[in-house]
């Protein structure tokens, strides 16, 4: 039950929505003479809200569908209700009245575009303008189709969505906690405060990366060139390697070699 | 590129109205709005692509080609035989979308006003999801697979994380919107991550609006001055609905182009219209109501496409509700025929467990 509790209070955030949801619901019971609009906006979200307090529903549920069981929540029409009731309550009190509720409304809430993680679009993928460029630097030339290249674990997110002709030895699948995921030490290296050059550029080697991508103030202990690994350029936050230890992949000549093995 | 914008607002615009003509041919042709038919047309067209895509996606893995040559034929069917209806009925009826409900009220200048003001809220949201860009992890799964989908050919066999070849992920392959942007793309020729973060927006937001719209002429019937109200209010809530990551509203507006932002509003809000609208107490002609229960059948196609986790979901919200409705109506009938809906949930649902 507490952890329904906890997945109820995380959905609701400040709860004030919520409140105006249980008091517009109880507005229309007391208020809606259409049964059929009292039905299916007051009795059946009401019942839909008791379903998802008990924890039968929740056992089965997590059982198909782990972790989102918040999602039972997206079948109560809060909008619809709180909106409806606002409507029928101001009456005829147009002006004032729609002042009122929206003013209700936008204190009640917190705006989308408040949130920290919706930005100014940089460009027209909305994605961070640094990583297309860097993705332009170490995407494959003319001809060949794809590259390996590591990124910097915080832009692993995006690369991908602007081309797939370049690959990662890692993604998104090593940054999440909760997932199971395979060991990769070239990962947990870019995740550590301080990176061996030797080992960096084996990791690299052994994923066959052609380029390394590094923060500007990642720390490297040694030198990189010594390994096989030269600097080729910056952008304003990160530095871009040529890993010379990995050819790049061509199908003709992997398939060539592949026949005569 | 502008060519190609016209091209991607031609699919997702024209011919989804052409094709809703089949289902709104069967509603009462006082309560046909155009927005109606886009909005069964939408569903429609998304119903067909699931129906196409899912067998292509378990057999053919490389069948991307042909997703994009079937569902392009059987779309153009549907879109010319939606006309057809349109003629015939405009030869025998005159024009269907004259008769529409009228109480004979001129609009005032405060309604006008008032409708004015829901529309700018509708707007500012379709330009904001122009210019803001919302970081969201989930992107790198499914922005990649439609990017994949038109740089490869390939259908989930590629871990879009990395690049690495993979064996099919039922969970997620069962819900084909990535698929289905990537087949917007692979017609229109823009990028698609251009198309989930930046364009779909334009349409998608509209399209939710319109679905509350359909609702508010149902509660607001007698009092039309309070469906552009309802509206505003609506904006308002969506606008300053991001109370928490997980909300409806949130999703609405941060990941607008997800299947499961799809689910969480337009899918779970048209079949609350659905309901609204089958048991309205002034549609009690069944002969009228066909329209609204083919499109039940076909938003529940939709909501297997939406996510996994919708066909639970979905059918948990038309069992509850049914029920409720059967005891209230006394009337055994209520629940049977929403079961039948539900059929296309079963089936996925079934095919999730046993594959």
């Amino acid at each position: 039950m507490a952890e329904i509790l906890d997945i109820f209070k995380a959905y609701n955030g400040t709860g004030y929505y919520c409140i105006l949801f249980i008091a517009a619901l109880m507005y229309l019971w007391f208020t809606e003479e259409d049964k059929h609009i009292k039905v299916l906006l007051v009795v059946v979200p009401s019942a839909i809200q008791l379903l998802f307090f008990i924890p039968y529903a929740y056992y089965i549920y997590e059982m198909l569908d782990e972790g989102t069981y918040y999602r039972v929540l997206w079948l109560l029409p809060m909008t619809m209700v709180i909106a409806y009731a606002g409507c029928r309550i101001i009456g005829n009190h147009t002006r004032a009245g729609v002042a009122v509720v929206m003013l209700i409304l936008i204190f009640s809430g917190t705006c989308v575009y408040t949130n920290r993680n919706v930005t100014v679009a940089e460009n027209v993928y909305n994605l961070p303008d640094e990583v297309i460029e860097l993705c332009d630097i170490v995407k494959p030339e003319e001809g060949r189709e794809r590259v390996w290249a590591a990124f910097p674990p915080l832009l692993v997110h995006y690369v991908r969505q602007y081309t797939t002709t370049i690959q990662l030895p890692f993604g998104r699948d090593s940054m999440v906690d909760s997932w199971k995921k395979l060991d990769n030490p070239l990962f947990e290296l870019y995740m550590s405060p301080n990176m061996p050059a030797d080992k960096l550029t084996q990791y690299a080697t052994e994923y066959y990366c052609n380029y390394l991508i590094l923060e500007k103030d990642a720390e490297v202990i040694g030198d990189l060139s010594d390994y096989g690994v030269d600097y080729m350029t910056s952008t304003e936050n990160y530095d871009v390697y040529r890993n010379t230890n990995v050819p790049f992949w061509d199908r003709q000549e992997d398939e060539q070699d592949k026949e005569s093995n | 590129m502008i060519i190609n914008i016209l091209i991607l607002f031609l699919i997702l615009t024209v011919v989804p109205f052409g094709a809703g003509l089949i289902p709104a041919f069967f509603i009462k042709r006082k309560k046909k709005r155009i927005s109606m038919v886009y909005i069964m047309g939408f569903v429609e067209l998304m119903a067909l692509f699931q129906l196409i895509a899912i067998p292509v996606i378990i057999f053919k893995p490389d069948g991307f080609g042909l997703i994009v040559i079937l569902y392009s034929v059987l779309s153009a069917i549907l879109f010319v035989a939606g006309l057809t209806l349109l003629v015939v009925d405009i030869r025998q009826n005159g024009n269907p979308f004259k008769d529409r409900h009228k109480d004979g009220i001129a609009v005032s200048r405060e309604e006008l006003g008032l409708w004015i003001i829901a529309i700018l809220l509708i707007v500012f949201q379709m330009v904001m999801s122009l210019f803001t860009q919302s970081f969201d992890g989930d992107d790198a799964y499914y922005v990649v697979e439609s990017l994949l989908s038109v740089e490869t050919n390939t259908l989930y066999s590629i871990k879009p994380y990395t690049g690495l070849t993979t064996s099919m992920d039922l969970r997620h392959a069962l819900a084909s919107v990535p698929i289905w942007i990537a087949y917007l793309s692979r017609i229109s020729g823009i990028h698609p991550t251009i198309i989930a973060h930046s364009l779909l927006g334009f349409v998608l937001i509209p399209l939710l609006y319109m679905i509350y719209y359909q609702c508010g002429l149902i509660l607001f019937r007698k009092e039309r001055k309070k469906q552009p109200i309802f509206l505003m209010f609506v904006s308002i809530m969506y606008i300053f609905g991001n109370v928490s990551i997980y909300t409806n509203a949130t999703f609405m507006m941060t990941r607008t182009w997800q299947g499961k932002s799809m689910l969480a509003n337009m899918v779970i809000l048209s079949i609350t219209w659905l309901m609204l609208a089958i048991y309205d107490t002034e549609n009690l002609e069944k002969e009228f109501r066909l329209g609204y229960w083919i499109t039940m059948v076909l938003v529940n196609i939709v909501a297997a496409m939406c996510s996994t986790a919708s066909v639970l979901l979905a059918a948990a919200f038309i069992g509850a509700s049914g029920l409720i409705l059967t005891v209230y109506k006394r009337d055994i009938q209520v629940i049977l025929r929403l079961l039948v809906t539900c059929v296309p949930l079963v089936a996925y649902g079934a095919m999730y467990m046993l594959i």
